[in-house]
């Protein structure tokens, strides 16, 4: 009790830690958000000095001291407002969030699930064999792809499956003809678009767990209790599993457990490039138009996300091992 | 083990290598067989032009409201102007309006077309004109063009509106020209226009909202459009345009017929793909130019000026930084050749500083400048001039041309400095004079008037540390302003001329901003579904998909067949 009462008062700290860090470093930034919106429309051609005027007018900007923009602020977040975007003007931060959460969600929240477990058995399995041939040339390979950098393997496949043999569709989240309905055409379109950008966190994400599960498994069958296992006839099958594995396991757990969180933030460069509609791409666009309100709130969640689950993380490995637990109590 | 590796290693090479075959094979083997959605409606649908400029950020969001910061790009294919002002040359087509008159220079008369409907099929008059620009008047925030800082009433007379101004002004006749006008039966009970969200848009416009998917929204044709016999594009289609690569992929594959991107080597890159249908055509919109701090030292001595505009060689800069896709830019503040009828003839070369090293050399020396042993020019109190040149981050062309300007002036001894600020930053900087010299576009304004009273009226010079966003350069010289008073007074183009002419001759003798090259207005469209773009043989638009331009094009194309 003691342990989840310390852990849960830790993670209060750093909510409010990162909520006031989320105030003050955008407002560290230059300039102004008319400025940003001036900066997109000069990209185009020559505009009227008074537009920026306007736009200032327009947009409202903060007055008042930093003080009371502080309080302010907390208490719009305790009421769930999150203000209303610049770059979406006039529409509510909130609701462009949750227009795009889905599409992150389910898109890089299932490959990231599928890439893990796929990862991590194929390491329980290289781990087993090691040094055969299965082991030796997918270490190598997956060293090689967790090497990629994401936009590189994005525009690669973009360019060889969509352009060139026009295998897939080149950028988006479903056919722009289809409104979003869930009925099947639409739900093909969708699967259809999610073909390449699932494939490209796939192969740029399965060599972390695969390697990192390998290499924790293969400390594991150096213990004792491995040996004795082996000693005692048991099945290979059942060491490997149940006593190597579940092991290897835990800290496996942990950065799992983060790398879950990190999804709501999507994943930045595959949506920036595919022009996924997710949350990924919401965020570099809210950066490039220094959309302070959806930045905040991006990047609010996120933060909150990846507390809740390494919060999560920290209950699972108490329950699965009691030393933590112990540790914590002394 | 050992062994195994490299088996290992080798076989995944190879796969990756097999895999790229297979499909460069399949690809070339099965050209027409596209079975991308953004080709199958291409394919399906030849009487749709889809177009590739809104961005949607990532998608888009239902806006049709013309006073919205972020509207869609359809909007303005929607609402029309009074008069089509043709920014390449100044031409200006009656649209909403039939005609126009100037009684005295304090007043202007403006006759409004009869018979146009707008699309909820309430007659369009007189009276929503005027409402248009009180309505302005009542809401500042969407005064983006500052009329009322000039108007002090518009009023209605029968089928006419009557401008009345508190100074004249004539040059405000083309922000008048291009305001969009709205319908007052709607308007006139939105009393928080900028934050209302329209997505059923009442315009008098060519095209009407048909569908809307946060990928993609298609505009259709208004059956009671006014001129609906010269429309002849059924459908126009917006699908979100992602980022620059992939939407350079969507273009050169066939799947937009019109875009605006910056591609580099479009001759390679599009042309090449089509080369019967795919064109491309890059007219001058503004002017690249270096602004120097007038209100520091050396800037504020002409002789150094000039000697850096010979120092500078804008050719190379046309080149290598802008791929040759502009042309350099004249050192008169006009767009060649659009602007052509303005230039003074006076001017040696159209007004354009050609490299010439030896003269920059030569007008320094003659200015009393020296340089020291390590071959570094001294200013005036023995110090050895060295000064940065700010461009926002990303905006790699202009990046590179300042590089150049970099190597340019190392040869005459001077050391300069590149940074790239953020644009916020770069803005602030420029808006507060904290800077040595800069990145600064201008002009490809509709009348020259507006770019030279902008970059030149001594009342926008503030002292440094205090914030001006024209006239950043902070020139100042009170001939100008006097010609920049006669020219506002001027109702005849022929008085107008001569004021501007002078004006030319002290911008190009006295250098308040050294021009480098004609910023390109990008514009790829195919010819494969419709003809009769803009082109440089026939300017009668900016080829943009932005802006008012569409409503040019859009009644100027017709079906290929």
């Amino acid at each position: 009790m003691r342990f989840i009462l310390r852990k849960f008062g830790f993670l209060v700290l750093t909510v409010w830690v990162a909520i006031t860090l989320n105030f003050i470093i955008p407002r560290l930034m230059p300039g102004n958000p008319a400025e940003a919106m001036m900066a997109k429309y000069a990209q185009q051609g020559p505009v009227p000095p008074q537009q920026e005027r306007a736009l200032e007018l327009m947009l409202g900007l903060p007055t008042g001291s930093l003080w009371q923009q502080y309080w302010g602020y907390i208490n719009n977040i305790i009421h769930g407002n999150f203000g209303v975007s610049y770059s979406f003007f006039p529409e509510s931060v909130l609701s462009v969030i949750l227009q795009a959460m889905p599409w992150t969600l389910i898109l890089v929240g299932i490959v990231t699930i599928l890439q893990f477990i796929v990862g991590t058995l194929l390491g329980v399995y290289a781990a087993w064999h090691r040094g055969k041939k299965f082991d030796s040339s997918a270490t190598v390979l997956f060293s090689f792809t967790s090497a990629f950098p994401y936009f590189w393997i994005a525009l690669a496949l973009i360019y060889l499956l969509a352009f060139i043999a026009h295998w897939f569709p080149i950028s988006g989240g479903y056919s722009g003809s289809l409104s979003p309905a869930f009925n099947l055409p639409f739900i093909e379109s969708v699967v259809y678009h999610s073909i390449l950008p699932a494939i490209t966190i796939f192969i740029t994400g399965i060599g972390g767990s695969l390697l990192g599960m390998r290499n924790n498994m293969i400390n594991t069958l150096g213990e004792d209790y491995i040996f004795l296992a082996r000693a005692e006839g048991l099945k290979s099958k059942t060491v490997a599993i149940r006593y190597a594995a579940r092991n290897a396991m835990l800290p496996i757990v942990t950065n799992f457990a983060m790398s879950l969180g990190l999804v709501v933030g999507g994943s930045l460069l595959m949506e920036t490039v595919f022009a996924y509609p997710g949350m990924g791409y919401l965020m570099s666009t809210a950066i490039s138009n220094q959309d302070y309100p959806l930045l905040q709130t991006l990047f609010l969640f996120i933060t909150i996300s990846v507390l809740l689950a390494n919060f999560a993380a920290d209950m699972v490995s108490g329950i699965l091992d009691p030393r933590v637990r112990k540790g914590a109590a002394r | 083990m050992k062994r195994y590796q490299v088996v290992g290693s080798v076989i995944a090479t190879l796969g990756f290598a097999g895999l790229a075959t297979v499909i460069t094979t399949f690809g070339a083997a099965n050209p027409g067989q596209k079975i991308s959605d953004g080709a199958r409606v291409a394919s399906n649908l030849n009487s749709t032009l889809v177009v590739g400029v809104d961005n949607g950020s990532p998608t888009f969001t239902d806006n049709f409201n013309p006073y919205a910061p972020s509207n869609r790009t359809g909007t303005s294919y929607i609402y029309e102007p009074l008069f089509f002002v043709n920014n390449l040359n100044g031409k200006v087509t009656p649209w909403l309006a039939t005609s126009y008159a100037w009684q005295g220079n304090k007043k202007l008369v403006v006759t409004i077309r009869k018979g146009v409907k707008w699309n909820d099929g309430q007659p369009f008059s007189a009276k929503d004109v005027a409402f248009t620009f009180n309505y302005l008047r009542k809401n500042p925030s969407l005064d983006s063009q500052g009329l009322w800082q000039v108007l002090s009433r518009v009023t209605v007379n029968g089928n006419k509106v009557e401008f009345t101004f508190k100074s004249s002004n004539v040059p405000t006749f083309y922000a008048i020209a291009s305001t969009l006008i709205v319908p007052e039966h709607v308007w006139a009970s939105i009393s928080n226009p900028a934050t209302k969200v329209i997505t059923d848009p009442i315009g008098t416009g060519p095209y009407i909202v048909g569908n809307f998917t946060p990928e993609q929204y298609t505009l259709k044709k208004n059956p009671t459009y006014w001129q609906a016999n010269k429309v002849k594009v059924n459908n126009v289609e917006f699908p979100v345009l992602g980022n620059n690569q992939t939407a350079a992929l969507k273009l050169s594959s066939g799947q937009w017929d019109w875009a605006t991107l910056f591609i580099p080597n479009v001759q390679k890159t599009y042309v090449a793909q089509d080369p019967a249908n795919n064109k491309y055509w890059f007219p001058g919109g503004g002017i690249a130019s270096l602004a120097l701090n007038l209100k520091k030292v050396p800037f504020n001595n002409i002789a150094f000026r000039q000697a850096l505009a010979y120092a500078i060689n804008k050719q190379q800069i046309a080149q290598q930084a802008e791929d040759g896709y502009v042309s350099v830019g004249s050192q008169a503040g006009l767009i060649l050749p659009g602007q052509k009828q303005w230039l003074n003839p006076a001017l040696p070369n159209h007004g354009i500083y050609l490299y010439n090293l030896a003269k920059a050399k030569q007008i320094l020396s003659k200015a009393g400048y020296k340089t020291n042993s390590q071959g570094k020019l001294l200013d005036k109190s023995g110090k050895p001039i060295s000064f940065t040149i700010q461009v926002p981050a990303g905006w790699s062309d202009t990046i590179q041309t300042m590089q150049i300007i970099q190597s340019d002036l190392s040869k005459l001894g001077i050391d300069v400095q590149v940074t790239t600020p953020q644009y916020a930053s770069y803005s602030q900087n420029m808006n507060t004079g904290q800077f040595e010299a800069s990145l600064m576009f201008y002009g490809g304004t509709a009348s020259p008037y507006t770019s030279y009273n902008t970059l030149l009226n001594s009342e926008y010079a503030t002292p440094i540390g205090q914030n001006t966003t024209t006239n950043q350069e902070r020139f100042s010289n009170s001939r100008v302003d006097q010609l920049l008073n006669n020219w506002r007074q001027a109702t005849s183009q022929v008085a107008q001329r001569k004021d501007a002419y002078q004006i030319e001759a002290v911008m190009y003798n006295q250098i308040p901003v050294i021009s480098l090259d004609q910023a390109a207005t990008w514009s790829e469209y195919s010819t494969k579904k419709f003809i009769g773009w803009p082109s440089a043989s026939n300017p009668y638009a900016s080829p943009s998909p932005w802006g008012q331009s569409p409503l040019m094009i859009l009644t100027h194309l017709v079906p290929r067949s």
